[in-house]
């Protein structure tokens, strides 16, 4: 490229239309024109007011919750499968709490180990479920220990592909530093399984859903939720905050 | 007195989550907005605004006050997502029209203040620039558009196309200080 030449890709640089290479090219001529910095200065403060300009848009439904869930959940995700639900539209009132939980985890598009927050106020996220061909095959309360407080409800959901297991609580106490809560199956053999960590949020609700897909066969026993020092525990280190016979 | 927007910045970068969670309240309109303005659609304003915050999130030191104010760092950085955007999804597709009507906007508590002061001027001057120099601005800054889609879509020489821009652009400019001129003489008088 001749200077003149690499001048005239200032807009396209401001653009960002450049590739990798014309990019770095333009960078280096960036440090040596003077002409082209002054320009591209003055791009910015002709343009600096521009995004003043757009109209006020409420944003989406739930937006903020999913929003901050995949940013947290993005920087701290130890590796585990878990997928998104689907379940068919339910007739059984008594799984209702599952609905914005499993609508949620739709969107969410959940493609590892996701912990997520509840809308704040505790509002449906909007989006129904979809279509699907999954049912819940079991439904639990857990009760709450000694020295602790807070519910939860866990359903293990059959799925074409296998068992998904949701957890839903509420009014656990916060966490602190790298704390987290954790899910655990137990089987007969009393052998323990990670089954999903989450958080909570400021008004102490969490979920999480988890695809179970163990090797070899289980018989489940017991779900359990830990109070974890870290979310990468493999074997339990804290109390169990809540349990259940399944 | 709410935290300045570099203090909740530095608190990020030590990983606590509430700071973060105080920016996304004070900038979420304004990002998903501007997105939406850049992009006309609420799913990619979506995806645009959670990648700005993801990049805040994971990437340590990717602002500093050598970069100019934080809002308007931030704007600068949700224009290159809904760009990048813009062009993952919809690749030779040219829309040339106004999206401006005014409509009716709802209470907002969160508002960044600087966005209300200057929302109505700006799109006053917008208003006031000639159809074809509006319509740069939009492709140009909008959409941005390479100076060779901008010649091909008015059917201009690519050499002009530089020219137009700026001069449409420095119109604007005057336009929005004469805008506010305006303003600050009438209060001068009341
Ligand atoms: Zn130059």
């Amino acid at each position: 490229m001749t200077e003149h030449k690499t001048c005239e890709c200032l807009l396209d640089y401001f653009n960002d239309t450049l590739t990798d290479e014309e990019k770095s090219q333009f960078e280096h001529h960036l440090a040596t024109c003077k002409d082209c910095r002054d320009e591209l200065q003055e791009l910015n403060m002709l343009t600096a007011d521009l995004p003043f300009s757009a109209e006020l848009t409420e944003p989406n439904e739930g937006m903020k919750d999913r929003i901050l869930a995949s940013v947290f959940e993005e920087s701290e995700v130890p590796e585990e499968t878990e997928t998104p639900i689907v379940i068919k539209e339910s007739k059984r009132r008594n799984y209702r709490w599952l609905q914005p939980l499993l609508a949620a985890s739709l969107l969410l598009s959940l493609s590892a180990n996701a912990y997520f927050y509840l809308n704040q106020n505790g509002q449906e996220i909007s989006n129904p479920p979809r279509e699907g061909t999954d049912e819940i095959v079991k439904q639990v309360q857990l009760a709450v220990s000694e020295g602790y407080e807070g519910t939860a409800e866990a359903a293990m959901i059959k799925k074409e592909e296998g068992m998904a297991l949701v957890v839903q609580a509420s009014n656990l106490k916060p966490l602190t530093g790298n704390e987290a809560y954790q899910v655990w199956l137990i089987d007969e053999a009393g052998e323990k399984f990670r089954a999903g960590t989450f958080r909570t949020n400021t008004e102490g609700k969490g979920a999480v859903t988890y695809s179970v897909n163990y090797e070899g066969e289980h018989n489940w026993t017991t779900i359990a939720v830990t109070l974890e020092p870290t979310p990468d525990s493999q074997q339990p280190k804290g109390d169990i905050v809540l349990a259940s016979q399944l | 007195m709410s935290e300045h927007d570099i203090e909740l910045y530095a608190r990020l970068q030590a990983k606590d989550k509430r700071a973060l969670e105080i920016l996304y309240d004070r900038y979420e309109k304004l990002l998903f907005s501007f997105a939406y303005r850049m992009t006309g659609r609420r799913d990619l304003s979506e995806e645009i605004v959670q990648d700005v915050f993801l990049k805040l999130w994971t990437k340590p030191g990717i602002y500093d006050d050598t970069k100019g104010k934080f809002s308007s760092w931030i704007l600068t950085v949700t224009r290159y997502a809904a760009i990048d955007c813009l062009r993952k999804k919809d690749d030779n597709h040219v829309e040339l029209e106004d999206r401006d009507a005014l409509k009716s906007s709802g209470p907002s508590v969160e508002e960044v203040a600087e966005w209300k002061e200057k929302r109505h001027e700006i799109r006053t001057a917008i208003n006031q620039l000639a159809e074809e120099q509006k319509q740069i601005v939009e492709l140009f800054y909008f959409k941005g558009l390479s100076q060779q889609k901008i010649a091909d879509t008015f059917e201009i020489p690519l050499g002009t196309v530089k020219g137009r821009i700026r001069l449409a652009l420095k119109h604007l400019h005057k336009k929005i200080g004469g805008i506010k001129e305006g303003r600050d003489h009438s209060y001068d008088r009341t």
